[in-house]
């Protein structure tokens, strides 16, 4: 069968070590074409167009399901001897292309290692697996008392390994923090095959923390295996606030004072005019205005006294609008269906997120949204504020257009790619907060990282000497960056 | 007026785009998506192509997906897979995903467009008997009933009576325990039933795999055998489902009442015809997939048990429950992925009750449990 593909490589894995890969893993191999068409892609979103068109990114040459890290630790050994390529897959939910085997090879989908091997609830932490699935992961802490606090939009198909690998950030992210304040150990099998593994304690001064390399690698230096996590107890109390703004600067002000005064709501949520009308259509009073949502919890007298605050700081320039938005937000926060509506129209769209200081952040929003409007063919340019800290706030923009006559769909998505990138790095913004860098946005790398670009390029060719692991992506040290 | 409200956002960042863009913007939001229609084809291509651009929110909760833990068999992937072969381009690896999926419906439970995956592979099944793709096991299956009209033995003597008791296939082929206990049960009331000599299937494996001709034979057969009775009392879900929902959508009205044997029982009870005594045992419910997402019935079968057991609740329960495995014909189809599936419910049972009930003949084989009708028989006073 033929299939277009985007990336094409030349296919180095032959039968002769299909079968040493085989005898490995035995019960997790595949190279059936239903699978390589499955693990050719993750959710990158142009991805969704070229899909349609009958085109795929690339075809993996085999995919193997491992059990246990020795067997992992094997595999690498046949891939450094043989040169072929080793992409990590957790649940292929990223959006930047990072699971797309660019030169083919082996696909490691991590989903067998699944297990909760340890709960420390005097500690409050747990070990586990990194193909553990997150919503599965969440329900099993649920069930004993507990939760994790990390509740990305993609809690339902995405893994713990990937949220390492790509420096996830979860919607409740303002309390709980980011993936890598949640995570306490790490266990990995580097490009080497070496197996390395940390200490679960609650800190350590012991020279740089090396295995935190791995947090936001993805998968370009080895494969995380396991990690242990700080956990919560269950929320005793959960409180809904929301409130509407006539400015924008008006609530990332209210936001920022919040957190000046010492008070994390969980999950704070600040939408910009066109997707406050978007989001809230059903609030009548919205229109023209900008809503901030917040869910405060925890344990209920704290949370008594954080809702205090809040709702003191947002008052003073905004309105009450009562819990039912943010209870429509709890309702709706999954529902993701806007790609399957408009894709097969012929939109193209993707969503992009900075990371910013308070003292730039309106100046960002306003470059990014001004030059995505000066783009012939688009026609959605908004943002939202979602992850919020004492020095600054992370925006995520969407796009959305139509690519113009003479051009085609890739070209208008990468122009509005290097538009946002250019007005983020004027703007002295992060490139990114939390998708990381996968394919989109390797080529702005180098400019966001400087001289680091070049370290990050020695450790990589230090500890993956043949370039196996996930090449054709960040640290390549065969490409310039 | 809601709709238009719902779309206010795209109007407002119309406003900012050139004439131009706006006017092939209103096109394609009209028919854009005709380019990827594809004609002739009974599967229902826009709503496969959805669920296959969706980033899968609900394979967390799909069966096939955890047990193998392979992109392919998670319910966005089935679905890429599907549009793939749809559009003429597979081979076998692909046309067998189109069968892995246990039609448990646990994917509609998260689904924002309300799909079910079973219902969209089935129109593509229809395609693929169509185009003579069909895998030589999955043939095999069904030309065995075709053939027989039956999935197994026939095990139950005819006998005539007023209402029908409709054991099913799996009863009369593997758990005669489920048809003696109604007996039983039957016998005590002094109820007049019935049983067929030749009890044709409920066709819904034809129904499933795509054999839709041959699946209204089997309903036309049963619907007219129907006509002489009042009341038909099923003790599998799936064919309570079919006599009860299916046949009729495709133009075989059934007069008589059918019932599920859980909603026959709680009745009987409630009407004091039957007492049960308790069991002193402690026992945990496993809902069936049908019974609970398709009929909606999770009442019944818990006020029979809390008369005859000391019931105890999985974490996955009611509407929430778990596939037992064997759904759609996914032991025969693959019965490595279903002994894996009943494994991992029979586990979560078991740390809840060492005893299992349920109220199919599918799942208490899957899952090595009782079926109610065997608990209440056992304590009947
Ligand atoms: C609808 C939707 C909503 C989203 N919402 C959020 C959100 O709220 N917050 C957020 O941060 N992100 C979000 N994302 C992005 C994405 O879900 C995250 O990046 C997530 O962390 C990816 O996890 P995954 O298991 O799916 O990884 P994959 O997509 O499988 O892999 C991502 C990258 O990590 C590497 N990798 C995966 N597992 C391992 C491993 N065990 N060891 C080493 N490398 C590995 C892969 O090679 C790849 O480069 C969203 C995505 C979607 C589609």
């Amino acid at each position: 069968m033929a299939f277009e593909t985007i990336y094409r490589h030349e296919g180095k894995l032959n039968n002769e070590i299909k079968e040493k890969i085989r005898a490995i893993v035995p019960d997790g191999f595949s190279d059936s074409l239903a699978d390589r068409i499955s693990y050719s892609h993750d959710y990158w979103p142009i991805a969704l167009r070229w899909f349609l068109d009958g085109k795929l990114p690339s075809m993996p040459d085999c995919i193997v399901w491992p059990t246990n890290e020795e067997q992992i630790a094997d595999i690498i050994k046949i891939a450094n001897q043989e040169k072929v390529a080793i992409v990590p897959y957790g649940g292929g939910s990223g959006v930047m292309g990072g699971v797309v085997a660019i030169k083919g090879g082996v696909v490691v989908d991590l989903k067998r290692m699944d297990a909760v091997l340890e709960m420390d609830e005097e500690s409050l932490m747990v070990r586990v697996q990194a193909g553990i699935n997150g919503m599965n992961f969440e329900r099993w802490l649920n069930r004993h008392g507990y939760t994790l606090g990390h509740i990305p939009q993609s809690l339902y198909p995405s893994t713990l390994g990937g949220w390492l690998a790509c420096k996830a950030a979860g919607q409740f992210s303002t309390k709980y923090g980011k993936i890598e304040d949640i995570v306490l150990a790490l266990k990995a099998v580097l490009a080497d095959g070496s197996i390395i593994a940390s200490k679960p304690v609650p800190r350590s001064s012991t020279g740089p923390e090396v295995e935190r390399l791995l947090l936001g690698s993805e998968g370009i230096l080895g494969i995380i295996t396991e990690a242990t996590l700080r956990i919560w107890p269950y929320p005793e109390e959960r409180v809904f606030i929301s409130f509407l703004f006539s400015s924008l600067a008006h609530a990332l002000n209210a936001v920022r004072r919040i957190l000046r005064r010492g008070v994390y709501p969980a999950v704070i949520r600040i939408y910009d005019e066109n997707e406050t009308i978007r989001h809230f259509y059903n609030f009548e009073e919205v229109k023209g205005k900008i809503i901030l949502i917040m869910v405060l919890e925890g344990d209920k007298k704290v949370v008594e006294l954080e809702e205090r605050v809040a709702r003191e700081e947002c008052g003073k320039d905004g309105k009450e609008l009562g819990e039912k938005p943010v209870v429509h937000w709890v309702e709706t926060r999954f529902d993701v269906r806007d790609a399957s509506k408009f894709v097969p129209k012929g939109f193209i769209f993707d969503t992009v997120e900075m990371s910013v200081n308070w003292k730039n952040a309106m100046q960002l929003y306003e470059n990014v949204i001004n030059a995505l409007r000066g783009i012939e063919g688009i026609i959605i340019a908004s943002a939202h504020a979602s992850h919020f800290y004492p020095q600054g706030v992370c925006f995520y923009f969407t796009f959305g257009g139509l690519p113009p006559r003479d051009k085609n769909a890739f070209d208008f998505y990468m122009e509005a790619w290097d538009t946002m990138m250019d007005a983020c790095i004027k703007s002295n913004a992060s490139i990114s907060h939390h998708h990381g860098i996968g394919i989109t946005r390797k080529k702005w790398l180098s400019k966001e990282m400087g001289k680091r670009m070049e370290m990050l390029r020695k450790i990589k060719a230090a500890i993956d000497k043949n370039n196996i692991m996930n090449p054709g992506k960040m640290g390549d040290v065969n490409e310039e960056d | 007026m809601k709709r238009i409200k719902k779309y206010a956002w795209i109007f407002d960042a119309l406003s900012h785009v050139s004439i131009a863009t706006k006017t092939r913007a209103l096109k394609h939001f009209i028919s854009g998506e005709k380019k990827y229609m594809i004609k002739g084809k009974k599967g229902d291509i826009d709503a496969i192509i959805k669920c296959s651009l969706c980033p899968n929110m609900c394979k967390f909760d799909c069966p096939t997906f955890n047990a193998s833990k392979n992109e392919s068999l998670s319910p966005a992937g089935k679905a890429h897979l599907a549009y793939i072969f749809e559009k003429g381009e597979y081979d076998e690896s692909i046309v067998k995903a189109i069968y892995e999926c246990c039609s448990c419906d646990a994917c509609k439970e998260w689904c924002f467009f309300d799909y079910s995956l079973a219902d969209l592979l089935r129109g593509v099944r229809q395609d693929v008997v169509e185009e003579k793709a069909v895998p030589d096991d999955i043939m095999e299956i069904a030309s065995g009933l075709i053939e027989r009209k039956t999935m197994g033995e026939r095990r139950l003597k005819e006998r005539e009576g007023k209402i029908l008791y409709f054991a099913g296939c799996t009863v009369q082929d593997e758990a005669m325990g489920i048809a003696k206990a109604m007996m039983k049960i039957f016998d005590s009331i002094g109820e007049e039933y019935a049983v067929l000599g030749e009890e044709w299937c409920c066709g819904y494996p034809l129904y499933n795999l795509g054999f839709i001709k041959e699946f209204k034979q089997f309903a036309k057969h049963n619907a007219d055998v129907f006509k002489k009775y009042s009341m038909i009392v099923c003790s599998c879900p799936t064919c309570t489902y079919v006599f009860k929902q299916i046949y009729p959508d495709m133009g075989f009205k059934i007069n008589a009442v059918i019932m599920h044997s859980t909603e026959y029982l709680a009745r009987m009870v409630e009407e004091g015809k039957i007492n049960v005594e308790n069991l002193a045992m402690d026992a945990v419910y496993h809902d069936p997939c049908k019974l609970a997402r398709r009929l909606k019935i999770m009442e019944e079968p818990r006020y029979l048990l809390r008369y005859a057991v000391n019931l105890k609740e999985p974490y996955f329960s009611r509407e929430e429950t778990r596939c037992c495995g064997r759904g759609g014909q996914l032991a025969r189809i693959d019965e490595e992925i279903s002994k894996k599936i009943a494994e991992q419910r029979k586990e979560e049972l078991k740390s809840v009750a060492t005893d299992i009930v349920t109220a199919c003949p599918s799942c208490k084989i899957a899952l090595n449990a009782y079926d109610i009708a065997e608990i209440v028989a056992m304590g009947l006073k």
